[in-house]
């Protein structure tokens, strides 16, 4: 029916974009995070996660299948009922626009303390929005066709990265194998789910694809590329730093500021992090898209670019406002983010699904 | 908000009674020389008068009254501009034929007369007979010569033009070290020879339209049917047709009139002087569109990589080609950015320089009064001066440009220490960056970016550059050139075309044409014909051996 967009976007490019959703925030926090709960299985547990990823996208795809062609606040009415589904509209628009402004803060935080500690924080968080902003704008082909060029330099940085430190791994430091048994592997994997479970946007983007049948396929590979990076970007975290990861912040950057190669390329996490502004703007300008299309779905407008402004404004004050300080986000991300990730990554979905298949709701399948 | 001060300023000019604009319709082709649509008169001196009344002033076009040595002679005349006929053409094919037919011919019937001149007389391969006295009109100014019979309801135009043009002469802009050394030319029927000359097919179309209500430009629509996507040509064919205006003097005119998206620095169309550059566009499937009076061509439609590319590309070895397109990729990239990652480099992440060469460079600043920004600024801006002085200037004085810039702004400036040397140097890797890559429109776009860039640069360092490159990045995403993406061939990426990229694969494997363009028939040539040696036995070499020493 109704999804407000002409644009469409192939199989291989979902997949990439899926692939952004997650990749750039995760690659830098998840190693301290995980390392800190693991020890030396923190790596094993990336298995943990890739399965929950599985679960997300099946549940997404599943529900996303049933109304081809459909946004999610357009068929949650269908399903809910007029009142109820309205009411999942404006909780994602919620939900979504909460995220973003962690996503914004948690990179804008990144930038302050291993960049520029002098700048307002409210400069990078502008700055980041208003791209993403005018990507919006666009339309989605623009954003899948920008994520393409912009995936390849993140690999490219990811590469890079871990070649030049290879040099620094000692094998002591994955020493003793499997540390704490199988508990502590999934408890590693634990926080994590909150990242990998991002994957649900695919329940927004599907109507967007060329063909809907694709979708499943693509998140399916795209978290599985996702858990083997994310797992050897563990693996070289704990290989170079050992347990005393857990205490950085930001471990790959750390592993960044190791580089030296023949007394010349020294210090070159500057620019690799400049390569990495590029991967958070895409992640966001997506992540900005489904609230945009939420919006516009839930309240029936005929053109989302008005709303994009508007929100764009209270994404950049959240971001600022949402944590007192850089300690306070990382409480938040080891502590709170699993469970309340889980709730409207899995439960909501979940729910969703279970009433369509209960109350028969659309589809050929099921 | 905006669109209330649109609508201001909008009225505002609407307002202004000054102006003698309609807004809403221009005026084309308001009839030549302002007579109206009219036959052909029987009288030859009642169309003399017309003509002489339309040509009123202009003392360019001949009237040449004589008889036709029949028996009973016949009254004739022929108009022409003069300059724009062969002058051969018109005596001996002509006024020659016609006038020393003394004795021949004993008698005429009276309503034969065209026929006759047309079909015996006159051995010219192009005649017309027409009977329209504005096409006429038209006929003479592009040049060609109108015979008017008397007695008779229609003249004959004879195509007898030729005027002076330059040769065909080594193209300027984009010479070669190896590859063929024509150019273009301002005549439109020597281009399109050129072109023909190169793909011998009767599936090589060549359609001609006009433009300009004045300037009545000869545009030629060229494309390889089955090849190009037939919806290119419509549409290439429908913005032209919407153009609604005085002249057309350069493709430049045209270019702006119908690429996709006007708010861009980024050249959507490709203009090109080389006829081999054109044949191989052509048999890629892209429209090529030759104009007269100017000897550049425009192609369409092309992505932002078509302007990295050099004609040469495709005539030296895959290996150097490959190379030399990594260099320009550098290149690109250089004067995009040198400037302001340097700029971003001195001013926040000193980190990042390795500390003998953070000392050296602090050293040499230390006596510089400006920020590395203004520095910079400075520098850039005299370059772009003294870049357009030099072309500018009359070719006798370019030398004292080469001084002037050298000596004065260079040494003296470092000298005096106004500017450091580092950023001397930044300058001059930068202009031999932007002066490599091959076409002058795209090279130039990225030099006005470089500057918007250094601002962001000196605001924000690194993060600055990159949020300016991702603002570029969305910008060259959202760029379509005749419906192809501007990046195509990276994003969306497109496996195939990856080929000829910044990688070109060697001739045998460019097996397919372009996806994005060329798709209604994809393939180009045989299936692999890797070229190796015959296969021989070692019995046979023997045996050449041994002949050989026989």
């Amino acid at each position: 029916m109704k999804i407000l967009e002409e644009g469409k976007i192939s199989g291989s490019q979902f997949m990439w974009l899926l692939v952004t959703i997650v990749l750039p925030t995760a690659v830098l926090f998840i190693p301290a995070v995980s390392i800190k709960n693991a020890g030396t299985s923190s790596w094993v547990s990336e298995v943990v996660t890739t399965t929950w990823g599985f679960v997300i996208i099946w549940i997404s795809a599943t529900l996303g299948e049933r109304f081809p062609g459909r946004g999610l606040a357009d068929y949650s009415t269908d399903i809910l009922g007029k009142y109820v589904g309205k009411f999942a509209g404006v909780f994602y628009i919620f939900i979504l626009t909460y995220v973003n402004a962690i996503i914004v803060r948690e990179f804008g935080e990144f930038l302050l303390s291993a960049f520029m500690p002098a700048t307002p924080l409210i400069v990078f968080n502008m700055t980041l929005l208003v791209l993403a902003a005018s990507a919006v704008r666009n339309g989605i082909e623009v954003i899948a066709r920008m994520n393409q060029f912009v995936v390849s330099l993140m690999f490219f940085a990811l590469i890079f990265i871990f070649s030049l430190v290879f040099g620094e791994i000692n094998p002591k430091h994955l020493t003793p194998l499997f540390e704490g048994g199988i508990k502590s592997i999934i408890h590693g994997g634990l926080t994590p789910m909150g990242w990998r479970g991002e994957l649900f946007l695919t329940l927004i983007l599907m109507p967007y694809l060329n063909n809907y049948k694709e979708a499943r396929v693509a998140g399916y590979k795209a978290n599985l590329l996702l858990g083997l990076v994310l797992g050897f970007d563990i693996f070289m975290v704990l290989a170079v730093f050992g347990k005393a990861a857990a205490h950085y912040v930001f471990p790959v950057h750390a592993l960044a500021t190791y580089i030296s190669v023949a007394g010349f390329l020294e210090r070159v996490e500057a620019f690799i992090l400049a390569l990495w502004v590029a991967g958070v703007t895409v992640k966001v300008a997506i992540w900005f898209y489904c609230i945009t299309m939420v919006t516009a779905q839930t309240f029936n407008l005929k053109d989302y670019k008005p709303v994009v402004l508007p929100l764009a404004v209270i994404q950049v004050v959240w971001s600022i406002t949402i944590y007192d300080n850089i300690r306070e986000m990382v409480e938040f991300f080891t502590k709170t983010w699993i469970t309340f990730s889980a709730f409207f990554e899995f439960f909501v979905p979940l729910t969703i699904l279970l009433v369509a298949v209960v109350r028969k709701k659309g589809g050929q399948r099921g | 908000m905006f669109n209330v001060l649109r609508r201001k300023i909008k009225t505002t000019l609407g307002r202004n009674k000054d102006l003698q604009v309609s807004h809403q319709k221009f005026k084309h082709g308001e009839g030549s020389g302002g007579i109206e649509q009219r036959p052909v008169d029987s009288s030859l001196q009642k169309n003399k008068q017309v003509l002489q009344q339309v040509f009123n002033n202009c003392i360019d076009v001949k009237f040449r009254e004589f008889e036709l040595g029949t028996a009973p002679p016949v009254n004739l005349m022929i108009v022409y501009m003069d300059g724009m006929v062969s002058t051969t053409d018109i005596h001996v094919s002509t006024l020659n034929r016609l006038m020393l037919l003394n004795g021949l011919m004993e008698e005429i019937t009276p309503g034969d007369t065209l026929n006759l001149i047309k079909n015996k007389l006159l051995p010219l391969a192009e005649i017309k007979e027409e009977s329209d006295l504005i096409k006429i009109v038209d006929g003479i100014l592009a040049g060609e010569t109108v015979l008017f019979i008397d007695g008779e309801r229609n003249a004959l135009l004879l195509g007898a033009k030729g005027w002076e043009t330059r040769a065909v002469a080594e193209p300027e802009s984009e010479p070669v070290v190896r590859g063929p050394r024509e150019g273009f030319t301002e005549k439109l029927l020597t281009n399109t020879v050129l072109v023909r000359r190169r793909i011998k097919s009767s599936r090589l179309k060549v359609e001609l339209t006009q433009v300009g209500a004045l300037s009545k430009t000869e545009i030629a629509i060229m494309y390889i049917e089955g090849i190009t996507n037939s919806k290119v040509v419509e549409e290439v064919k429908k913005r032209l047709e919407r153009i609604k205006t005085d002249a057309i003097l350069e493709t430049g005119y045209i270019e702006e009139y119908i690429q996709d998206e006007w708010k861009t620095p980024f050249p959507t169309i490709l203009s090109t002087e080389r006829p081999d550059r054109v044949a191989g566009h052509l048999l890629e499937g892209h429209v090529v569109l030759l104009v007269d009076t100017t000897p550049f061509a425009l192609i369409m439609p092309v992505t932002f990589f078509h302007f990295l590319f050099a004609a040469e590309d495709y005539y030296a070895s895959y290996q150097v080609s490959t190379f030399i397109r990594l260099l320009r990729l550098a290149a690109v990239n250089i004067s995009l950015l040198l400037p302001s990652a340097y700029i971003a480099v001195v001013t926040f992440h000193q980190e990042m320089i390795p500390t003998p060469l953070l000392i050296s460079i602090a050293a040499a600043r230390e006596g510089v009064p400006f920020p590395a920004f203004v520095e910079a600024f400075i520098m850039e801006a005299t370059f772009e001066l003294l870049r357009e002085a030099g072309v500018r200037l009359p070719r006798q004085v370019g030398q004292a440009i080469s001084i002037v810039g050298a000596l004065v702004i260079g040494q003296a400036a470092v000298s005096a220490g106004l500017i450091s040397p580092a950023m001397v140097i930044v300058v001059a890797l930068t202009a031999i960056a932007s002066f490599s890559i091959p076409n002058y429109s795209g090279a130039i776009s990225l030099r006005i970016l470089r500057f918007p860039i250094m601002m962001l640069a000196a605001s924000l360092g690194l993060f600055g550059i990159m949020a300016g490159l991702m603002g570029l990045l969305i910008h060259l995403c959202s760029l379509r050139s005749f419906g192809v993406p501007y990046i195509s061939p990276i994003a969306p990426m497109v496996r195939g075309d990856l080929k000829d990229f910044i990688l070109r694969a060697p001739r045998w494997a460019m097996f397919t044409r372009p996806r994005m363009i060329g798709y209604k028939e994809p393939q180009r040539q045989e299936y692999m014909q890797i070229p190796r040696p015959p296969k021989t036995n070692a019995a046979n070499k023997n045996n050449d051996a041994g002949n050989d020493k026989k």
